[in-house]
């Protein structure tokens, strides 16, 4: 398949679907809405945002209710009512972090009805520039990966810039099926924890990072860190959140869920003002336990994909390999 | 699917003022049949919330046999949303989800089946709930059941028009004031001046029993070494804490205290579960 036919399935897919990808803007690779889909880049750089907005918005309606008496005092849950995304160009690390998604918000009535409205297009290309620092902890290149990430369809692109086509979904057959394409393979996908068993390299770092928190690197990183929280931003596992509360006409409340960060001081204050995460290297600690410990106990899952976002956006240049590498084996 | 952030309406069914800061809500489902199929463990919480004042987390201290009727919690004012709570009146309502959290061990499977019921401040609320359940289920006739309370002064304890009552089930209720200038009474019992610690070396506290501590974490650990000393082992002393909670179900992250979720692992812990998570106290 030529580039000018999968324009053409992108030109069909813009049609049905609010259309977004990365977009090549000078140095900078970003994730934007499309409107020229000539202008989608291939060329592997990771965008220096992720996907997650779309199938976990920044912020987003739960419910209403009301502080009024009387007979006002339904609990009025809002239905996701956006107009259905293609999120277009998801790397195999975008589509790891997207599977995990899938299994952290399971039983998430929200998160389902969004991720069944959007539609997922995975390409092959994407490995940050200095691969040979990236292979450190990289999972990216398996064998049979395809069939433990999920997508409707993905685009593998050979060196001489020609595309391969696979279908992850009935949705994405569909699509592929109105656009006349039939050449592709179909894949099953069979969940994100491979054959051989749990991810070795994942089970290593679980046990490097589980209760290293004595160890100096600690320190060291939170004497640099600004404790801004841009990682958690753009990191594509990152899914902390909050529930808050919008006072609307009428006394009508809204609750909403807005992303959450865990390097901001309010994340673990209780009544009366106390805290719990007071240092940054006790949030930094939290940042690094929530994904190479927690998420790998909960989902059997690496809660990092390796795609250097963190590490791109920090104004102080923490290198979240560096920092693995420094942790010592056994403490 | 369903839908784990919506709220249920309560109405307020009956208030008691228990202090100058405090109260004791009844709450009652709107929804009766809601109500009817309502259970929970002791020891499991409620995310109380009222529109536009916030959500917060809140332990159930009435006795879990009258879930089909009712359930109580008592509230402190200590911010925003408490403040709301306190200006409720009989007839109004508020939200509630839940119930939340693992409660404590049931108590007929404990090794040592004496307890040791030990509250500070308003950490002695979801003491008041092991009381309820103890006399409820009449396991203060079987058992010795005795509860220690810690407070500032006479015009914070809570649930002072219950005590003699409890005495007359059987339990043992022991109190220390660090600040009172005569000696408060209860039944024909005094009060002793000091603070919580200062009970097990002015009263008998018995053993071998399964203990059961919720206060302000500066509390726990001179109590642990009381009780260790006292002869207990670490399985069983359990304590109850508290966390920062948003959804309630384990995803957010603000309860996090390394590998565990206070929201589903807690708030109840064994001093066991110290040995892999010191940060739990």
């Amino acid at each position: 398949m030529l580039k000018k036919d999968i324009d053409k399935l992108a030109s069909f897919v813009a049609s049905k679907y609010d259309l977004h990808g990365p977009i090549k803007d000078g140095n900078e690779t970003t994730i934007k809405p499309i409107q020229d889909v000539t202008k989608l880049d291939y060329s592997g750089i990771i965008a220096t945002n992720s996907f997650k907005s779309f199938f976990l918005p920044i912020r987003e309606e739960l419910f209403s209710f009301s502080a009024q008496g009387g007979t006002n005092n339904k609990v009025l849950p809002k239905s996701v009512n956006s107009k259905a995304i293609a999120a277009w160009g998801m790397t195999v690390m975008d589509l790891k972090a997207l599977g995990l998604y899938d299994l952290v918000f399971a039983k998430d009535p929200y998160y389902q009805e969004r991720r069944e409205n959007n539609i997922v297009i995975g390409i092959s290309a994407g490995a940050p520039a200095k691969f040979d620092e990236y292979q450190v902890f990289s999972m990216n290149l398996e064998e049979n990966i395809l069939e433990h990430i999920p997508f409707d369809i993905f685009l593998e692109q050979n060196k001489e810039g020609e595309f391969h086509i696979y279908s992850g979904s009935s949705k994405g057959r569909q699509v592929l099926k109105a656009v006349g394409i039939e050449i592709y393979e179909n894949i099953q996908f069979v969940g994100l924890i491979p054959e051989e068993g749990l991810d070795p390299r994942m089970v290593k770092m679980n046990q490097k990072v589980a209760d290293s928190i004595d160890q100096k690197v600690w320190q060291e990183i939170a004497s640099i860190c600004l404790a801004c929280g841009k990682c958690s931003q753009v990191c594509p596992t990152c899914f902390c959140f909050d529930l808050s509360e919008v006072s609307e006409k009428d006394g009508q409340v809204t609750k909403q869920r807005e992303w959450g960060n865990c390097f901001f001081s309010g994340f673990s204050e209780i009544a009366g003002k106390k805290t719990f995460l007071k240092t940054v290297k006790q949030r930094l600690f939290f940042w690094y336990e929530h994904k190479f410990v927690r998420i790998p106990n909960e989902y059997k899952a690496p809660g990092c994909v390796s795609c250097l976002r963190c590490y791109k956006v920090c104004p102080v240049g923490i290198n979240i390999i560096e920092v693995l590498n420094k942790l010592k084996q056994d403490e | 699917m369903n839908n784990p952030y919506l709220p249920s309406l309560v109405e307020v069914e009956q208030i008691k003022v228990e202090s100058i800061d405090s109260a004791l809500f009844r709450l009652k489902f709107k929804d009766l049949a809601q109500q009817k199929k309502f259970a929970f463990r002791q020891g499991q919480f409620m995310l109380l919330s009222f529109p536009g004042a916030g959500e917060g987390a809140f332990t159930i201290c009435s006795a879990s046999s009258q879930a089909r009727n009712y359930f109580e919690v008592c509230i402190r004012q200590v911010g925003f949303l408490t403040e709301k709570f306190m200006s409720l009146k009989k007839g109004d309502f508020l939200y509630v989800r839940g119930p939340y959290g693992n409660g404590w061990p049931v108590f007929d499977k404990l090794k040592n089946q004496d307890l040791l019921l030990i509250g500070g401040g308003c950490g002695f609320v979801p003491i008041r709930g092991l009381v309820e359940e103890t006399i409820a289920s009449e396991y203060s006739s079987k058992q010795a059941v005795q509860v220690l309370y810690g407070c500032a002064t006479e015009q914070t304890l809570l649930f002072k028009d219950e005590f003699e009552g409890w005495l007359k089930k059987d339990l043992q209720l022991l109190i220390s004031l660090e600040r009172q200038k005569k000696f408060y009474q209860y039944a024909n019992q005094k009060a002793i001046k000091g603070n919580l610690g200062d009970l097990f070396t002015k009263k008998k506290i018995i053993k071998p029993a399964t203990a059961m501590i919720v206060g302000p974490p500066a509390m726990f650990n001179p109590v642990i070494k009381l009780l260790k000393q006292l002869g207990l082992a670490d399985t069983d002393i359990y304590f109850s804490i508290e966390r920062r909670m948003h959804c309630g179900v384990g995803v957010c992250q603000h309860c996090a205290v390394n590998n565990v979720y206070v929201c589903q692992d807690g708030p109840i812990f064994n001093l066991d579960d110290l040995d892999n998570n010191p940060d739990l106290i």
